[in-house]
């Protein structure tokens, strides 16, 4: 059963890379377009195929994978199938200091808005992480917590700053927390795919560790985790996973929440491979989702975050209705 | 040689102090039976000898060495936790969890091997799982769930074992076969240490008997001797009587309450 | 002239590291943000606002613009050609322009950088004012190659922004606001071509200065005792909003004159934007 999933995953996810960067371009036909990517073909083929679009499903596969892996990790983290890297106010953190930063940095400045993101993810995450400590590292309960109150007060921050941009900002703030992969460009993949790889790999590397910890946290101190260490590692990993999704992509939904509940059904529990396939079916989600995004109501784009919550919610509903 | 020693434990949550000076030794093949009334400290004990919860005095030796000189994955090896409670957030099958039991063998990387899955086979066919094997666990019932964590903890082949409550919600037969499983693993060499309100299945299966009383050792010593009427009179308030069955061994057999319960 | 601030020089070269590491600066024209236009041919022009739109053809270079944005309306020849939208970057570089022209005045300037970065040549302009129109027209000329024309069509612009002012000094000097929409109430700050306007017009602007250049502002500033004049362009919208508006009473009584300007001259900085102003200047007269 899972040999068929992993080929399915592979399938879906060679769809969508195709599909984004072959389908639809205009004033050309995919033969062309294919043709781009292997080096041929008009220049402005190549401009759009190789400049703007590859770009931009790079960005979509790696913001996908950050926000599935991390999904995953907070999940068993926090020992709650419901967690996701929103309900912690990362997200409302790294949203509120990009739409400041846009709405109100001079133009030869907005450079520094994927900066500011990471610097107010970074600003949420202290907060949450002071307000939820305890003697056994950050406590599950307290985390939520301390997370709903962040984002309470980051979206009204961020509704103050919509009220107060300047009009031709608006539309990019928006688009900030309503997620939007239009800023790709190869410096931001350049600059997000290395610091993306490190929180990864910690992730990945805590796999055992965090299947234990959702067994509750008694029995994952008695089976041998580290729990102040691995807890403090591991929210701080996801952490700046999704910092980074947020500062190159906006505010994006349900990647998170849903892609490790899917990936569960499909290959079941073991950590390992879990997180491996969470990330690549975030991947091949978000990349889909983004496809959506361009093409539904083209040439108009709709916001890749409201995709994914719609697309997300007929699923979650599901789940609630098929949980014990 | 002692297995797992806790000498002059103080411990608590939050500044309250539970624990306040107890020692407590399992040595090989030898079975402690940890009694007391709700609120004694019991829990809290277990959790001290596990190193789940640092102790504020005192120290926990565990094979001669102190416990914070071990890495926490070495000491799960050692020593096996059943807690009392275990919650399931996620839909994990019977299997999986008992597969848990194998993390302190395995560490991040590497996959289970053949020892692995005989450890987790033995411990399905020891807890009367395999009709369960692949059933999602948060549909069992209590005492099924118990038998689960039984299992987990058998299957890490651990040299301690660190039973807290595991009859509480058990039938009949599944304590019979509880006490079997105690019973191999004394044959085995394994220390165990299991928090009981039955006194009755204590008597039955410990070695020694330790009643903890407000965080102190109330009693201490074989079964036959610390059973006595005084003890329960002044533990746990009530009155009883002590009967033998056919093989001469003591049955408690609550009566009365005495006065106010201190 | 615009002049970037020694902050946001800092910046920029901060941010701009890796292009520069990418590509040696070349030297060409100065854009009215500050950015360096590489010098090329504008055989393929691709405006993205209207007011943009109307500068080109105004600039007899018609004939060479290949797409145009939704909006542009004027001249007449923009209804034959293709539509781009600004945020389309797909459809932009599809359509191989050799020169984009953008404007403050609507676009997203991060759609001006991806382009910028994607190698095409890419103009912007930022009329807050007559004086800047007419520069707009001068750089977007000497672009196209079409200096001569720049120049005549700046010192047009000059003449006739001048001439205005000169009838204005006649009038009154009244406190006035130029109101962009009713509900919630924006308006155009002190740094706008709206605020030009008024001051050719001899009105002054109570709208508040640092706020950004269209605030939206508390609408009891219509009840101001001050308020003598209000300015708005003649769109179905706006005729609509003042009647449900707070202040008609007092416009009703003539306790604040209502003028209103053309609604395309008025909304875009744009060749047209003289028209606007005589209209203004000419509304003031018929009542002062």
């Amino acid at each position: 059963m899972s040999r068929t999933a992993d080929a399915l995953l592979a399938f879906v996810l060679v769809a969508a890379i195709a599909a984004s960067l072959l389908v639809a371009v205009p004033g050309a036909s995919t033969g062309e377009a294919l043709a781009a990517l292997a080096g041929g073909g008009r220049p402005e083929v190549a401009t759009i195929v190789l400049g703007i679009r590859l770009p931009r499903l790079a960005l979509a596969l790696a913001v996908g994978a950050a926000l599935a892996l991390a999904g995953a990790a907070l999940q068993a983290l926090l020992a709650n199938p419901l967690a996701d890297p929103f309900l912690l106010g990362i997200s409302g953190g790294g949203a509120a200091a990009a739409t400041a930063a846009y709405a109100l940095l001079p133009i030869a400045a907005l450079g520094l808005v994927p900066a500011a993101a990471m610097a107010g993810a970074a600003c949420a995450t202290t907060v949450v992480w002071w307000m939820a400590r305890g003697p056994l590292g950050p406590s599950p309960t307290r985390m939520l917590l301390a997370g709903v109150a962040v984002n309470a007060a980051t979206s009204a921050l961020i509704l103050a700053l919509l009220a107060v941009a300047p009009s031709p900002r608006l539309a990019g703030a928006l688009a900030i927390t309503m997620g939007s992969f239009a800023s790709a460009s190869p410096a931001a993949v350049l600059w997000l795919l290395p610091y993306l790889l490190l929180p990864a790999a910690v992730l990945l590397h805590h796999g055992r560790d965090l299947g234990l910890l959702a067994l509750g946290e008694e029995s994952a101190a008695a089976l041998g985790v580290e729990l102040v260490a691995v807890r403090r590692t591991v929210f701080l990993a996801a952490a700046a996973l999704c910092g980074g999704a947020v500062a190159f992509a906006g505010v994006i939904g349900f990647i998170g929440l849903v892609t490790p509940h899917l990936a569960r059904l499909v290959w079941g529990f073991e950590p390992r491979r879990l997180f491996l396939r969470s990330a690549l079916a975030g991947a091949a989600l978000t990349a889909f989702g983004d496809l959506v995004a361009r093409r539904a109501l083209a040439p108009v784009e709709l916001p890749v975050g409201v995709v994914t919550a719609v697309l997300g919610v007929p699923f979650f509903v599901a789940l609630l209705r098929r949980s014990p | 040689m002692t297995l797992l020693r806790g000498t002059g434990l103080h411990g608590g949550y939050d500044r309250r102090p539970v624990v306040r000076g107890v020692d407590l030794e399992v040595a090989p093949g030898r079975c402690v039976a940890l009694l007391g009334p709700n609120g004694a400290g019991k829990t809290t004990l277990v959790r001290l000898l596990a190193g789940v919860l640092p102790a504020e005095r005192g120290t926990v030796e565990l094979l001669g060495r102190p416990l914070g000189a071990w890495r926490r994955r070495e000491a799960a090896r050692a020593v096996a936790l059943v807690p009392q409670q275990v919650h399931f957030a996620f839909p994990l099958t019977v299997r999986e969890v008992i597969e848990q039991g194998r993390a302190p063998h395995l560490g991040p990387w590497r996959p289970p091997g053949p020892d692995d899955h005989a450890a987790v086979a033995d411990a399905i066919a020891r807890l009367d799982l395999a009709g369960l094997a692949d059933a999602p666990v948060q549909r069992l019932s209590g005492g099924e769930r118990q038998r689960v964590v039984l299992a987990r903890a058998l299957a890490t082949r651990a040299r301690v074992l660190l039973l807290d409550e595991p009859a509480a919600a058990l039938d009949l037969r599944h304590q019979l076969d509880l006490a079997g499983i105690v019973a191999t693993l004394r044959a085995e060499g394994v220390g165990v240490v299991a928090v009981l309100h039955d006194w009755n299945l204590a008597l039955e299966i410990a070695d020694e008997i330790v009643v903890l009383h407000e965080g102190r050792v109330a009693a201490a010593g074989r079964p036959a001797e610390t059973v006595r009427p005084e003890l329960f009179a002044a533990v746990f308030g009530v009155e009883v009587e002590i009967l033998a069955d056919r093989l001469g061994r003591p049955i408690v057999v609550p009566r009365a309450r005495l006065g106010a319960a201190s | 002239m615009h002049r970037p601030r020694p902050l946001a020089a800092v910046l920029c070269l901060a941010v701009a590291l890796p292009q520069i590491a990418a590509g040696s600066p070349r030297p060409g024209v100065v854009d009215q943000v500050g950015r360096a236009v590489p010098p090329g041919p504008a055989n393929r022009i691709v405006p993205l606002m209207p007011d943009v739109t109307e500068l080109v053809f105004a600039l007899g270079a018609g004939a060479r613009v290949v797409a145009v944005p939704p909006a542009a309306d004027y001249p007449q020849e923009v209804n034959l050609l293709p539509r781009v939208a600004a945020g389309d970057v797909e459809g932009l570089v599809a359509a191989r322009p050799d020169l984009v022209l953008a404007s403050t005045a609507g676009n997203d300037p991060r759609v001006v950088e991806r382009l910028a970065e994607l190698g095409v040549r890419v103009c912007t302009l930022d009329v807050t004012s007559c004086e800047r129109l007419a520069e707009a027209a001068r750089l977007v000329g000497g672009l196209l190659g079409r200096s001569d024309d720049g120049a005549a069509l700046a010192a047009r612009i000059d003449s006739r922004c001048r001439a205005a002012a000169a009838r204005a000094t006649t009038l009154p000097a009244r406190r006035a606001l130029y109101v962009v929409w009713w509900e919630p109430l924006i308006v155009a700050a002190p740094g706008t071509f709206h605020d030009d306007l008024l001051q050719h017009a001899r009105l002054v602007n109570l709208a508040p200065a640092g706020a950004g250049r269209y605030p939206r502002v508390d609408p009891e500033l219509l009840l101001d005792p001050r308020l003598e004049v209000i300015v708005a362009a003649d769109e179905p919208d706006l005729r609509e909003g003042v009647g449900r508006s707070r202040v008609l009473a007092r416009v009703r009584d003539g306790a604040v004159r209502l003028h209103w300007l053309p609604a395309a001259e008025a909304s875009r900085p744009g060749p047209r934007l003289p028209d606007a102003l005589d209209a203004l200047v000419a509304a003031r007269t018929e009542n002062p």
